[in-house]
């Protein structure tokens, strides 16, 4: 995976955040709650020390007697930290002698204390306050409970978030694997047709099979074209090609026509073999793949070198246990184009073919002593219309489709093609597989 | 020999049989596989020429049909170089040659001569001797139960003589139905193929039989 800002950590890092985030205001929401529910209970016990006073003190009973109630009451609830009195018109009947009268009934606040005020029957009033600090206390402990709760689950969220965000990406891994797959020679038909499940995810995949089936159309288009448009150029060329030959063989030819005649069936010649090796070139991988028979490259060379009538100059070291499986007329082809290439590039000197076998792998080495290749060039050398400056400069003639096409049989038979460095001249290599049985 | 031409380009079929005319074949040219199939019950040839894609259907089906209904006649094909599919379903399908397109007209005239003096298609399916084990139609030789790697060209040369087992074959009547000419270029290639042969499958699989020829099988 590539070292820059992933998906994964994308989503991690926010996931985190707003587990952090929700945590806070969780715990800050809780404590807020919590606050006002001890405030309310405490009001409540507040309210309850009053009301019970005031069912000890009926209208009926004078103030002194009220008075004394007061005061047992205030007794009663000192232990719990409470303080109560009792008044009537603004005047203290009994109980705590700090409690001043208040304004207003209902609970307020009152520095520490925390006190209500509650008419009771007979038009008096109780005043009753409790301490501040333990409700204070309860809630922050509160709080501090539910912080660390919330902080607990904010831990855990950005523990969790990379797992769980590399969960959540999954049917994306999924994706990235399958377009990874897919076939550059067959888009369309190596797309599987299976649904994620995830509305998103398949609405992608159905985008992405859609461009698929359209590239293949067009691919198709373009190979049937290419392959349409050479059929169209070879049957004329070969008529041609047939014509000149059976010309030929006229007896009683003038010697000039007869020079026309061999030059003309040379360019026919070439141009039907530029047709075929242009298709070869635009055919699909599968397509060069079909054949699987055992070929011998030593015969492959004996037959090449027959041909092109090149043995004077070519040394050959053949082993004839150095057998592919394959296609005899495409690797024919290629040591065609290799041979080829040495005797017109080196115009004098030994060419060595030599064709060796490892227990895995066997090699064409196609040797000359000519310029040789310019190390900037050794890779293009072998894309097609590719042709050195010096070769341009230098008169000879070519269309640059040669070792390209080297490059792509050889690869087709699962091997590569690549140029060797040698102290002088040129060296091509050709490595492919070695023929094993079939199993 | 007669030879049935089918192509529906209409000069290379003319040059085409005026090539093999002049070799000395009597030549019928149709356009269709309806005239091919009319053609061959009509005046059985002993060479069939077959172009690929025809008006009326594929070459390759139509041999496959005929090797089906057992009509062993040996079958030329015509293909284009790069089309290496075509080629392999073509031979699956029972053709016993093919030729590349655009072809010199020379190494046509020299296939029809080699298939016309092979004789029927497919008339030995297999053959063996002592651990040696070739099995002539799914292209596969065994030495001891080892599979080893044969070339088209040796097959064509196991085939040829394992169709006349059991007799010494001339050289000139090998070079003939192998190579389709007699050159001294062909004839030394016969004796490499001859001796790659042997150190495939052992010596005694091919036996020469010196200014004879060449015998397949340790002899009667
Ligand atoms: N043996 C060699 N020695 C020096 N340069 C070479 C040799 N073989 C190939 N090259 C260089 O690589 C280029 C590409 O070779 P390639 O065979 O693809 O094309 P070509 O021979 O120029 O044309 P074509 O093969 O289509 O007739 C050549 O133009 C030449 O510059
Ligand atoms: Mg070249």
């Amino acid at each position: 995976m590539s070292g820059g800002a992933t998906f994964v950590g994308r989503v991690a890092r926010a996931m985190a955040a707003a587990a952090v985030l929700s945590a806070i205001a969780s715990a800050a929401l809780t404590s807020g709650i919590a606050w006002r529910a001890a405030v309310r209970d405490g009001d409540r016990r507040l309210d309850q020390a009053a009301q019970t006073l005031g069912v000890e003190v009926p209208a009926k009973l004078t103030d002194a007697e009220a008075a004394a109630h007061a005061d047992d009451e205030q007794l009663e609830v000192a232990p719990a930290g409470l303080r109560i009195a009792l008044f009537a018109g603004g005047r203290r009947l009994g109980g705590d002698a700090s409690l001043d009268p208040s304004h207003a009934r209902g609970c307020r606040d009152d520095r520490a204390w925390r006190r209500c005020s509650v008419g009771i029957a007979g038009g008096r009033v109780v005043e009753v306050a409790g301490p501040r600090g333990p409700l204070r206390a309860q809630a922050s402990a509160l709080a501090a409970a539910s912080l660390l709760a919330a902080l607990v689950a904010g831990f855990a969220g950005v523990a969790l978030s990379g797992r769980v965000s590399s969960r959540i990406v999954r049917p994306l891994r999924r994706l990235r694997d399958d377009v990874a797959a897919v076939d550059v020679a067959n888009p369309g038909a190596s797309w599987p047709a299976v649904n994620d499940g995830h509305a998103e995810i398949d609405a992608l995949r159905d985008a992405v099979g859609g461009m698929l089936s359209r590239l293949d159309a067009a691919l198709a288009q373009s190979q049937r074209f290419a392959a349409d448009a050479a059929h169209e150029l070879r049957t004329p060329l070969g008529a041609l090609r047939a014509e000149l030959e059976l010309a030929a063989e006229e007896p009683g030819t003038p010697p000039e026509l007869r020079a026309a005649q061999h030059r003309a069936t040379e360019q026919v010649r070439s141009l039907g073999l530029l047709v075929e090796r242009l298709l070869i070139l635009a055919a699909p991988d599968d397509a060069l793949r079909a054949s699987r028979e055992a070929v011998a490259l030593c015969e492959v060379v004996e037959e090449s070198l027959a041909a092109l009538g090149a043995t004077p100059r070519v040394r050959t070291d053949l082993d004839e246990a150095a057998h592919v499986r394959g296609d005899a007329v495409l690797l024919r082809a290629l040591v065609d184009n290799l041979v080829t290439n040495a005797l017109k590039f080196a115009p004098d000197g030994e060419v060595t073919v030599r064709v060796a076998a490892d227990p895995d792998a066997v090699t064409v080495r196609v040797e000359d002593h000519g310029p040789g290749f310019d190390a900037s060039e050794r890779e293009r050398v072998f894309e097609a219309f590719y042709r050195s400056p010096q070769a341009r400069a230098g008169g000879v003639r070519g269309h640059g489709l040669g070792l390209a096409l080297v490059h792509r049989i050889a690869a087709a038979h699962g091997g590569r093609a690549c140029v060797a460095d040698v102290p002088r001249g040129a060296c091509v290599v050709v490595t492919l597989p070695r023929w094993r049985p079939s199993a | 020999m007669r030879v049935l031409l089918v192509d529906d380009h209409a000069e290379v079929r003319a040059l085409v049989a005026r090539a093999l005319t002049r070799d000395g074949h009597a030549v019928a040219c149709v356009a269709t596989l309806a005239a091919a199939r009319a053609s061959l019950a009509e005046a059985p040839p002993e060479v069939v020429v077959l172009d690929l894609g025809l008006p009326d259907g594929s070459g390759i089906d139509q041999c496959r049909a005929w090797r089906a209904a057992g009509e062993r006649v040996p079958v030329l094909m015509l293909t284009a170089q790069g089309a290496v599919a075509q080629r392999v379903e073509g031979l699956e399908a029972g053709a016993d040659d093919y030729l590349a397109k655009p072809f010199a007209l020379a190494e046509l005239r020299a296939r029809v001569r080699a298939l016309g003096r092979r004789g029927p298609s497919g008339a030995v399916t297999s053959w063996r001797q002592g651990g040696v084990v070739l099995d002539l139609g799914a292209r596969a030789a065994r030495v001891d139960g080892v599979e080893v790697p044969l070339t088209a060209r040796e097959w064509a040369l196991l085939e040829f003589l394992a169709t006349r087992a059991g007799r010494v074959v001339r050289r000139a009547e090998i070079l003939e139905g192998v190579w389709g000419d007699d050159s001294p270029q062909a004839s030394a290639s016969l004796d490499v193929l001859a001796a790659r042969v042997r150190r495939k499958l052992g010596a005694t699989v091919l036996r020469t039989i010196r200014g004879e020829g060449y015998a397949l099988g340790a002899g009667p």
